[in-house]
């Protein structure tokens, strides 16, 4: 049998990751020894093509993706939101589909201009993140609304004004409980992109993870992994950008207007208006010192006993909003016939559910078949005609 | 889902078919405004001893309550009366709208039901069918399925602005024997279960094709 000549040993990587599954598992499902994935993947050997064959069928990936060049990763670290709790696996597994929206990007860039990077220009750039203070953030906060044209009173959409300033935004099912969005600033483009999990529910929590990572591009761009692999550190910077968020969301002045009392149901009287979630509320109170540390716990029992840890009312409700500019340049290709479907997923050859997912495209559109369900199989020993009776009444024809 | 969450769903799904939305969100508006103006007033009064104003507030804010719910019944068309109650000659305000007929009442906190245990009793007979004078919209005389009271308290029992604010505003369906509640929900959250308003999309700009060379004007038809 043939050596697959132009196999990239990094896609094996890749797809290995993208599925969440060891090295010593791929090797045990496709009868390989882990000695020799660990090769293929390094690059230091090239497998056979029945081996490819095997590695296609077990990973569900086109054959071609284990033959698409990779290009160089970028540097900076993956800013993830509620890593210190997630597993390395569910990590590994949506930096990986990071990259492959990287390249998608890259594609796209053939075909289209995206808006121009256009964040605005802050003091905090340059400042150590170790050292901001709350003051810091919150001016950081108003500048950003002002700088979008947001007057007082509720955020508008938050993933138009993301988009809007440059930064692309895609929406993936991470399929890791702990975590719920992540970004990076890519050496490559010279953009960042940002990436928000499609598992979460609520609409209003989804805001709040949008806002989160747009802080860490902001402030954050030249923190180093190193810093990031601090635990105290990374603390302290999902803590700035919590802080942010609710900055943006619940300007001070405005929200204390219209809260008539910091009570769970004067809360949630403002959610539908205000786009943010109660329990996002309880803690800009908190911040406000509006609420003193036994109230909080007052009300975190109360917001318990409510059910509202499982959903908060309107979570259902409320639409979330949508990534627009990859979508849009999916619906372009193909509406002005510069691109078949065909063509598009050949050019990228990613699972078509997470290209799907990826360019934000309903489930399907690329070609990407729903599961079929299995069927019970009637046995063959089992005697078929006059004495099967029909479920559903009518007579056998 | 255990039977009592059942029932308390299917309440709940009457509560949405029966009461305008507009009609929860005026009551509690009127509701938080009343708290606060009811608060002021007693606050100012020059004859209540420090000691009594708490009691006087309770009793003013179940005065203003009872307009307050007869107010917002009536800009929604929703009947209405105050007239008096045969068990006990009392008239408070009753509303009825779709299944449910409704009072209202101050509640220490939430959870608790109207006191004393007697107002309780006139209560649950009267909600059996509710027996009024007969000039009354006829509307008032129907049985509903449901017999609510809008239950209310403030933040906290001290006599003070914060605490006296409305703390909820809550619909609460008792049992027939009015000694429990089958159902307790805020008016806040109730709001959650009706169908949501849809907004209009907003128009995004669509990202723009790169400028193609080849189609570059050649100065010539």
């Amino acid at each position: 049998m043939s050596i697959a000549t132009g196999f990239i040993g990094a896609r094996l990587s890749q797809a290995r990751r993208a599925r969440a599954i060891t090295a010593a598992d791929l090797g045990d499902i496709t009868n390989v020894s882990s000695q020799s994935i660990s090769k293929y993947e390094n690059g230091h050997q090239t497998p056979r093509r029945d081996v490819v064959g095997r590695f296609v069928s077990v990973l569900h990936f086109p054959t071609q993706f284990f033959f698409r060049p990779v290009d160089e990763t970028d540097q900076k670290p993956v800013f993830f939101r509620s890593k210190l709790s997630a597993q390395t696996i569910a990590l590994d597994r949506a930096k990986v589909r990071l990259e492959w929206m990287k390249e998608v990007v890259d594609y796209l860039n053939e075909f289209f201009d995206f808006p121009e990077l256009d964040l605005p220009h802050s003091q905090l750039n340059n400042a150590d993140p170790l050292n901001l203070t709350s003051d810091d953030i919150e001016r950081l906060a108003n500048s950003v609304r002002s700088y979008w044209g947001i007057g007082g009173g509720p955020m508008t959409n938050c993933l138009e004004h993301i988009e809007e300033s440059g930064i692309l935004v895609s929406r993936i099912h991470v399929r890791a409980e702990k975590v719920d969005a992540f970004s990076q600033w890519s050496d490559r483009f010279g953009i960042p992109l940002m990436v928000l999990s499609l598992d979460k529910a609520s609409a209003v929590r989804q805001r709040f993870d949008a806002l989160h990572e747009l802080f860490h591009i902001l402030a954050h761009k030249n923190v180093t992994s190193s810093q990031l692999n601090n635990r105290a550190t990374y603390k302290l910077l999902e803590n700035q950008a919590n802080m942010f968020a609710s900055y943006m969301l619940l300007p001070e002045t405005d929200f204390l207007d219209e809260l008539y009392s910091p009570t769970l149901d004067g809360m949630l009287s403002m959610k539908e208006r205000w786009g943010v979630s109660v329990g996002a509320m309880i803690m800009r109170c908190k911040s406000l010192d509006l609420l003193d540390d036994a109230s909080v716990k007052r009300m975190w029992m109360n917001y318990t006993r409510r059910g509202w840890r499982k959903g908060e009312p309107f979570d259902g409700k409320t639409e979330k909003e949508q990534p627009y500019l990859i979508k849009r340049s999916f619906e372009m290709l193909i509406e002005e016939g510069v691109k078949t479907q065909d063509e598009l997923t050949s050019d990228l050859p990613y699972p078509l559910e997470d290209l799907e997912e990826i360019a934000g495209l309903p489930s399907g559109s690329l070609g990407s078949s729903s599961r079929i369900r299995a069927e019970p199989k009637l046995k063959s020993t089992v005697p078929s005609g006059n004495n099967i009776v029909s479920l559903f009444g009518g007579e056998e024809s | 889902m255990e039977d009592i969450d059942r029932l308390k769903q299917h309440i709940r799904n009457h509560a949405v078919n029966s009461f305008p939305k507009e009609f929860l969100i005026d009551l509690q508006k009127r509701t938080e405004r009343a708290y606060q103006d009811t608060y002021a007033e007693v606050a100012h009064s020059k004859t209540t001893l420090p000691e009594q104003r708490i009691h006087k507030l309770r009793q003013e804010r179940c005065f203003r309550m009872d307009y307050e719910l007869a107010q917002a019944a009536k800009k929604f068309d929703i009947p209405y009366t105050a007239k008096q109650l045969a068990e006990n000659d009392w008239q408070f305000t009753y509303v009825t709208s779709g299944n449910f007929g409704a009072t209202q009442s101050y509640v220490p906190q939430m959870g608790c039901l109207p006191s004393p245990a007697k107002f309780r009793d006139t209560l649950a007979r009267a909600a059996t069918i509710p027996r009024l004078p007969i000039d009354d919209d006829a509307e008032i005389f129907k049985e509903r399925k449901f017999y609510g009271l809008f239950a209310h308290n403030p933040i906290g029992p001290i006599f003070d602005e914060e605490k006296q604010k409305l703390g909820s505003i809550q619909l609460c369906v008792p049992y027939e024997d009015m000694k429990k509640y089958a159902l307790e929900v805020s008016v806040a959250e109730l709001l959650a279960d009706y169908p949501s308003e849809t907004k209009p999309s907003v128009a995004i700009p669509s990202p723009t094709w790169k400028r193609d060379t080849k189609r570059k004007d050649t100065g010539t038809e």
